[in-house]
């Protein structure tokens, strides 16, 4: 097991026009360690006018995640947030490798803890044993030899836990912090 | 008869000749000289008189005093000429007028231009522009500013909230416990229920935190063990969880392992 490995689960719901951002530090079985959400965020009508399209990536990366990362109590050893905020393009400034986590519907593989390279930034991590195997997406700014190394420590903490089930449990403490009472 | 001939034929073309050509007259066609004359300047002449009065005094040369008595007086004639009018008379011109003549011709150039223009040192004096202390300028716009800038949000802390929500822990595979571990395991569940091994069906041994779990549900279907924590699960140690039940009435039993 991977010892004093901590993840940082990062999500950022949408409220109507308000942006709402939450960061769940677990140890390596997805205990929670710390959490921390922001308030909303409503941009006014010339800020979305001045930002575009630009806004909600920079709400994201620039405005959010910098936020929940400065009052952070420890520093994560992976960052972890949806494929969707990767697909739009993680320009965000992390020292942590940044990374998403799906379930695929690939076939499993051979054996239990095997790591098979997809692309330059993809892997699939047999993290269950005949499960289908967990993807793992990494920024663009991780490196190959980097990316090996949190398939390790992945692949070590999903034996204890499921890798992807505790984004959900963000995206489930944000809308509670939402709903009005 | 061949002289005749030839005279007549001379006489003839002699004719000929003569009715033959136009003739021809000299016309002088050289214009006329014009004299060149002048006039002669008007000149007034005043007329002068001829005798003017001179008045003198027709005293006696005796030197005696005069009295106030009137003296008899005699005027005598005396020819005078007023000089003036004769100067008037002799230096005024009233028209003379040029006579034509030849211009001499002379040749006209245009001065080049210099091939530098001159730089004054000195301003010119008389140039200067007064402002009208009186006019009214216009005054700059007013500007505004808006700050595009998204203001860092507040970050608030629930750790609380994080932990009592439901958490999947999946269990770990019983298959490759080693069997050492695995009887101690079973021994240890026997002892804490009272309950014989043989009725017991192991669901499941899960790390979970050995204190501040307040809520725990078996996932039949994933074989997950779904947890709530308390504020106590903080920091806790992660202890192994066996999950059983019973085969008789199927209840689930459970209990911390290594003295968790």
């Amino acid at each position: 097991m991977a010892d004093g490995l901590k993840l940082a689960y990062f999500m950022v719901v949408r409220e109507g026009a308000s942006f709402l951002g939450g960061l769940l530090l677990t140890d390596e079985s997805g205990i929670p360690l710390d959490f921390r959400y922001t308030e909303p965020i409503t941009p006014t009508k010339l800020q979305s006018v001045l930002y575009g399209k630009a806004l909600e990536s920079h709400l994201r990366e620039e405005v959010i995640q910098k936020a929940l990362l400065k009052e952070l109590k420890g520093s994560p050893d992976l960052f972890i947030l949806p494929a969707s905020d990767l697909a739009g393009g993680w320009n965000a400034e992390v020292r942590c490798p940044a990374l998403a986590l799906q379930k695929s519907q690939e076939a499993p593989l051979a054996r239990l803890g095997e790591v098979f390279r997809a692309t330059p930034r993809e892997l699939l991590l047999q993290v269950v044993e005949g499960a289908s195997p967990v993807r793992a997406i990494f920024a663009s700014s991780v490196d190959l030899a980097a990316q090996d190394q949190a398939a390790a420590q992945l692949i070590e903490a999903g034996y204890h836990m499921d890798l992807v089930e505790p984004l959900e449990r963000v995206t489930a403490a944000l809308q509670t912090l939402v709903q009005p009472t | 008869m061949g002289r005749l001939k030839g005279a007549v034929s001379d006489v003839a073309e002699t004719l000929r000749r003569v009715f033959s050509d136009p003739p021809c007259h000299h016309l002088d066609t050289a214009l006329d000289a014009f004299g060149i004359g002048s006039l002669e300047p008007f000149e007034g002449r005043s007329l002068a008189p001829e005798a003017l009065c001179h008045a003198v005094l027709a005293s006696a040369d005796l030197g005696l005093s005069a009295g106030l008595g009137s003296e008899p007086t005699a005027f005598q004639a005396r020819v005078q000429v007023d000089e003036a009018f004769v100067q008037w008379a002799a230096g005024a011109r009233i028209c003379e007028m040029e006579v034509f003549g030849a211009a001499s011709g002379v040749r006209s150039e245009i001065p080049p231009l210099p091939r530098r223009a001159q730089v004054r040192s000195s301003p010119p004096e008389g140039f200067r522009g007064r402002s009208r202390g009186g006019m009214a300028s216009i005054s700059a716009p007013r500007g505004f500013r808006a700050d595009p800038t998204l203001a860092d949000p507040r970050v608030h802390r629930d750790l609380e909230l994080a932990l009592g929500l439901p958490m999947a822990v999946p269990g770990e595979d019983l298959q490759k416990l080693p069997r050492p571990i695995w009887m101690r395991y079973t021994l240890q569940i026997v002892k804490a229920t009272g309950e014989n091994i043989r009725n017991l069906d192991v669901l499941g041994i899960y790390r979970i935190p050995s204190k501040g779990v307040t809520g725990l549900r078996h996932d039949a279907r994933s074989g997950r063990l779904v947890i709530q924590l308390g504020p106590a699960a903080a920091g806790a140690r992660r202890t192994p969880f066996m999950l059983a039940r019973r085969k008789d009435d199927r209840t689930i039993v459970s209990c911390y392992l290594e003295g968790g």
